[in-house]
């Protein structure tokens, strides 16, 4: 599989993704806890008696509408709702992991869902962040946009991407923390302000109901907190569009779903591997990486290589000029691998 | 001798409770123009109020002179009784009435008509309950919550797979560290 063909095949995966995400919630008229929804997907149904999303009514700053067709089960790390219209899936892991220690909601309810995100993890890693993520590919818009005014992509050392895998830990810890907080009965009354703390300012909230046609809750300062909430939120989107603007994929070192995500990058079945006797240290590979990895040029032993941050994008693969050097794997199965370049 | 009269008083008052009558006002404004119209409301009721259709019944307030209705239920309880209906009646402007609906299991009606002719509609409330599209506001009584708080396999035998793909995942990580 040469260049243009995995291009052109992520390219493809990813506008599916987005218009299904996006829209899909139109085809498949789903709500809460309803037959229809056991008849769909019989293995996925939520658990009897599970709490389901709220009808929160801050819908200046959160969402326009929470009485919203949805699917209570998603793969890894989907974006909320950002089509109450039509948004086919309910929430990210960060979103449904939030809300439920909220809500005090009974571990046991959980599990299911936990066990999909696990499955899906296991599975493909941090494929989801390249391949379907919605905001991602925005994103690449924005990436394709600079490259088509000929403006070169800022190169950030390893030290600041560490940084911004620890500033996402620090937005998923203080997340979850808060939300832990307010689901103490004596602090319920902050719930109004504080819930789901992160998703208040995910950039995801802001950008996809536009495509929609539908107004995101752009303000909100009724109250300190909420201008608090509304001014972080801006930043964040400032981030968003600055990092995929001059620094390609260096937003998806600061996401925390991604960051959820990466935890089983290591041990997922999709891997990478190289056979370092075919590699001529040209350092393609590392130019490629989106995400500024360098592992696979630096990595001196045969064997898989894959890292918390790779996205698995396969440009590595795809870009490598040596025959064989670079391969993508499924549980040890060949994929592609990368070809001489004529 | 004591007992048998106090029996019967008893079932008396039960009757009587039971054969209970409530009342709701009905409020609409008289359109500007002479001639018939129709009045339509909708009404929901607390649960078991309201067994049948033929258990409620629009009156003029003053004469206590039954006005043919038209009823469509829309919604019941699990119980069975009505939860929501639409009442629809005739009404004249030149003719002004005070109309009351009268409801429970004392109430009987005996008119109602089913054939609709082409007459201007004029939107009613009914029983002054504060109702848009988005909420209702209505006296259910006293509300039964039923929480389960048995352990429940069902759901913790997704633990099993759970902690079989983190020990997989693991696993694997480990290997691929090492090669």
């Amino acid at each position: 599989m040469n260049k243009r063909r995995i291009t052109f095949l992520r390219r493809t995966v990813q506008i599916l993704c987005l218009v299904m995400l996006v829209y899909g919630g139109y085809i498949f008229k789903v709500k809460h806890h309803t037959t229809q929804q056991a008849n769909l997907f019989p293995a996925l149904k939520a658990p009897e008696g599970y709490i389901s999303t709220t009808k929160f009514d801050r819908g200046s700053i959160l969402w326009p509408s929470g009485d919203n067709p949805v699917l209570e089960n998603y793969p890894p790390g989907l974006v909320c709702r950002f089509n109450p219209r039509g948004g086919l899936f309910k929430a990210c892991i960060v979103h449904f992991i939030s809300e439920n220690l909220t809500w005090r909601t009974s571990f046991k309810y959980l599990l299911p869902h936990l066990t999909l995100f696990m499955l899906l993890c296991f599975l493909f890693g941090r494929l989801w962040c390249r391949w379907a993520c919605p905001i991602g590919t925005v994103g690449d818009f924005l990436t394709m946009l600079r490259k088509k005014m000929n403006i070169p992509s800022r190169k950030f050392p390893a030290g600041f991407r560490n940084g911004l895998r620890s500033g996402s830990y620090c937005i998923l810890g203080t997340s979850f923390f808060i939300s832990a907080l307010i689901g103490v009965p004596h602090l319920a009354r902050f719930q109004c302000y504080w819930f789901l703390p992160y998703c208040q300012i995910c950039p995801a909230r802001l950008i996809c109901p536009i495509f929609g046609l539908i107004k995101p809750g752009w303000k909100d300062f009724e109250t300190a907190i909420t201008t608090m909430f509304t001014i972080l939120a801006w930043l964040v989107l400032g981030i968003f569009v600055a990092a995929f603007y001059w620094g390609r994929r260096i937003w998806c070192h600061l996401c925390p779903v991604g960051l959820m995500n990466s935890w089983f990058n290591r041990g997922a079945g999709v891997e990478l591997k190289k056979i370092s006797v075919k590699c001529n240290k040209c350092g393609l590979c590392t130019e490629a990486c989106p995400m500024g990895l360098t592992e696979m040029f630096e990595k001196k032993t045969d064997g898989v290589f894959n890292q918390s941050g790779c996205i698995m994008c396969l440009r590595c693969v795809e870009i490598c000029p040596r025959d064989g050097c670079l391969s993508a794997n499924f549980f040890g199965r060949k994929i592609v691998e990368s070809r001489l370049k004529k | 001798m004591k007992n048998i009269i106090f029996t019967i008083l008893v079932s008396l008052f039960l009757l009587c409770a039971n054969a209970e009558e409530n009342r709701f006002v009905i409020e609409f404004e008289y359109p500007q123009f002479k001639g018939d119209f129709y009045v339509s409301g909708r009404v929901s009721f607390p649960p078991g109020a309201v067994l049948s259709d033929k258990n409620f019944s629009v009156h003029d307030s003053l004469t206590q002179e039954e006005i043919p209705v038209m009823v469509e239920i829309s919604e019941k309880w699990p119980d069975g009784s009505i939860l929501d209906a639409s009442v629809h009646f005739a009404a004249n402007s030149s003719r002004r009435k005070d109309y009351v609906l009268s409801y429970g299991e004392g109430v009987n009606r005996s008119r109602s008509f089913t054939q609709v002719s082409t007459l201007p509609i004029v939107t009613a409330s009914i029983g002054n309950s504060p109702r848009t599209e988005e909420s209702l506001d209505m006296e259910v009584g006293q509300l039964i919550v039923k929480v389960d708080r048995s352990v429940d396999f069902r759901y913790y035998w997704y633990l099993l797979p759970m902690f079989g793909l983190l020990f997989l995942a693991v696993c694997r990580a480990r290997r691929n560290s090492k090669s």
